[in-house]
């Protein structure tokens, strides 16, 4: 079990990652805090366009500059804050302490490279482990995501692997140093259902296998349920609802949750009934609105809404919501 | 990759056919023949009977087609004919120049290289910075500038201005090796010159658009610096589309070395070619121009052979076909 006594794995404060575009400035992330315990699921859903990939990205420093910039905040791994680090210490965790994997297995893989040089880079780059010990651990890893024909493999082009193969040699890419943490945006959401389900369940066994935590970024809210310890659920750069993945189902409280939560299909219900997705438009983010960026979408705003952005707030044990309005 | 092969070969053969026929039929359009051009030298020449006899030695009484069938025949055979100039022999001449010129093409795809890869690679690295802008407007500047300008202010330059190289001429690297390569840096330069701005250009896009690819925030996220991701991870996928343009700049390291060598006054081909036009020297301008052809053929051949080695995937097209 997590021990949430224990000093958190990772502690995000008030992170704040803005794009300065000659449109304007767009707070992508705009003042998230969270704690990670080690060996911790952590779901983070929303709409595309939240702020979900970049909140991701930042906790590894892979902001594109220019145009982006985290303007702001911590993100204490192990108690460094690792927005404080020079560049080449920022290189010794990328890769070897936290790992990603990427949304887009078809472009996330270089064309030019072999699998087995792109599987081993990690290892031979942290672990200054040998070129045949290399080959001989890539091929574990290569069969321990079950990619058929691993040795065979080693020297494929991506091109030569359908997109779900490629996420296998993506998860294997990310294992390879035994990471403290994985961060996952949106792994499967580019698969087909059926290898959606068998690269999760690959994932979650080798992160306990392993005792990795976990941050999987998805919007598909049943993928949560299944995965992940608790969830963050993002709107507009911020975080609307934090909780247990239980506590989330059982009683959601902001009513973008709702919203969200009405809008996935679920068996026990007619097909045509259960698709309600929420009102109006995703958030423009040149141009939030005042007060409560969800106000415009909300069935159940009052006055304040439009003028006061509410803050998270405690509302029982492990929840948390920003919102004016007692939903319940 | 085979079959790819055969068949960029037999588009090359097939290029080079019609080019011959394109070839020798040019050379007769010039207005004059080589016979009445020598007569305005040679007061023998007046006589019309001379002129008919030497019409026939060298064929030039037969019809046009004829002339063609045998001429081919010829040069495929390695009798290229003899100069209607000096008298001498074709192929030999061609041989004894050769390598001057081929060291005039090495001199200048040097310079391209050595100028416009790492102009294009900092320009890309430091994109949109002041020092981005002075590249960027050097290479235009480079890409843009006709050779006799450039080779003329270069040779008021270093040649008179500060007399540190030969203002002209060639000497051969058996007789003095510093003196040959002193005598090629202004010629190869400026052979080069544009060639150098193009690779500048094409390297900074090609690699700005590598770099800003998936796959390489996958590297940066492995843990890789920015050197390892440069060399690793971009610079094989950026090199595939500049690729492509080594035959467009290699057309104008060729139509270079026709100026240049003659601007410079170096014994090459090129010099050998020009030479030839203004004396209506038949045999010589068709040889020049096939063998012309024939290079950069060759060029575009290897750079398709390159171009299969740098992307898998292109090798595996031609795996498929076979
Ligand atoms: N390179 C960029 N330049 C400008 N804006 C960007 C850039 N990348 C992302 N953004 C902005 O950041 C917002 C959040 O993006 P992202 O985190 O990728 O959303 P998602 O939740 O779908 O992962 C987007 O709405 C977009 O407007
Ligand atoms: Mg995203």
């Amino acid at each position: 079990m997590i021990d949430r006594t224990m000093t958190p794995l990772l502690e995000v404060r008030n992170l704040q990652t803005h794009f300065f575009t000659d449109q304007g400035i767009i707070r992508a992330v705009n003042g998230i805090s969270y704690d990670l315990h080690e060996g911790e699921t952590l779901g983070i859903v929303g709409e595309s366009g939240c702020g979900k990939s970049i909140s991701a990205f930042s906790i590894l420093r892979l902001i594109p500059n220019p145009p982006g910039k985290i303007v702001n905040g911590e993100v204490i791994f192990e108690g460094t804050d690792l927005l404080q680090l020079s560049d080449r210490e920022m290189c010794a965790v990328r890769g070897n302490k936290i790992a990603m994997i990427f949304q887009e297995p078809m472009t996330s893989l270089n064309p030019v490279l072999t699998i087995g040089h792109q599987v081993m880079e990690p290892m031979v780059l942290h672990q200054k482990i040998g070129k045949k010990q290399a080959i001989q651990e890539s091929i574990q890893l290569l069969s321990k995501v079950q990619l058929s024909e691993p040795e065979a493999r080693m020297n494929s082009f991506p091109h030569q692997l359908s997109g779900g193969m490629r996420q296998r040699v993506m998860i294997a890419m990310g294992m390879s140093c035994k990471p403290k943490l994985i961060i996952a945006d949106e792994p499967t959401t580019a698969l087909d259902v059926t290898i959606q389900a068998q690269l999760l369940e690959l994932m979650k066994g080798l992160t306990r296998d392993i005792g990795t935590a976990l941050i999987l970024i998805t919007h598909n809210l049943g993928i949560v349920a299944r995965y992940a310890d608790r969830v963050l659920v993002m709107y507009a750069g911020r975080i609307v609802e934090k909780a247990t993945a239980k506590k989330l189902y059982s009683s959601p409280s902001h009513p973008y949750t709702i919203g969200l939560l009405a809008s996935v299909p679920r068996l026990d219900q007619d097909l045509k009934k259960s698709l309600s997705p929420i009102e109006g438009q995703p958030p423009d983010l040149l141009n939030l609105p005042k007060g409560c960026a969800f106000h415009p979408r909300c069935r159940y705003r009052i006055p304040k809404c439009f003028t006061q952005s509410p803050e998270l707030e405690q509302i029982s044990d492990n929840h948390e919501k920003a919102c004016w309005v007692d939903v319940h | 990759m085979k079959s790819f092969i055969i068949n960029r070969i037999a588009y090359a053969l097939l290029i080079l056919f019609f080019v011959t026929i394109l070839v020798f039929s040019l050379a007769r359009l010039l207005p004059g023949d080589p016979i009445q051009a020598a007569a305005m030298f040679n007061a023998d020449l007046s006589n019309q009977e001379i002129v008919s006899e030497l019409r026939a030695r060298y064929g030039l009484d037969k019809p046009i087609y004829i002339q063609y069938v045998i001429w081919l025949k010829d040069f495929i055979q390695g009798d290229w004919g003899t100069s209607l100039g000096s008298g001498e022999d074709v192929l030999e001449m061609f041989f004894r120049r050769l390598p001057i010129t081929l060291e005039l093409f090495a001199g200048s795809v040097f310079w391209s290289l050595i100028i416009g890869l790492p102009l294009g690679v900092i320009s890309a690295v430091k994109r949109n910075s002041w020092l981005d802008a002075i590249l960027t407007t050097t290479s235009i500047f480079g890409v843009s500038i006709p050779v006799f300008w450039e080779g003329i202010i270069l040779i008021y330059l270093f040649a008179v201005i500060f007399p540190i190289l030969p203002p002209s001429g060639y000497v051969p690297f058996a007789e003095s090796p510093i003196d040959n390569i002193l005598s090629v840096i202004l010629p190869t330069f400026v052979m080069g010159t544009h060639g150098a701005g193009l690779f500048a250009r094409y390297v900074r896009s090609s690699l700005l658009e590598v770099l800003g690819q998936d796959y390489i925030r996958t590297a940066r996220a492995k843990g890789l610096r920015e050197k390892s991701i440069l060399l690793v991870h971009a610079a094989k996928p950026a090199m595939i589309p500049v690729v492509t343009i080594i035959g467009l700049a290699w057309g104008y390291v060729v139509s270079g070395s026709f100026l240049v060598e003659y601007m410079f006054a170096i014994p090459g081909l090129g010099r050998m070619g020009v030479d030839a036009v203004f004396a209506r020297d038949f045999p010589v301008i068709q040889a020049t121009l096939v063998m012309v052809t024939v290079n950069i053929l060759l060029v575009n051949l290897a750079v398709d052979l390159l171009y299969g080695y740098l992307d898998p995937r292109v090798r595996v097209r031609g795996n498929l076909g076979q």
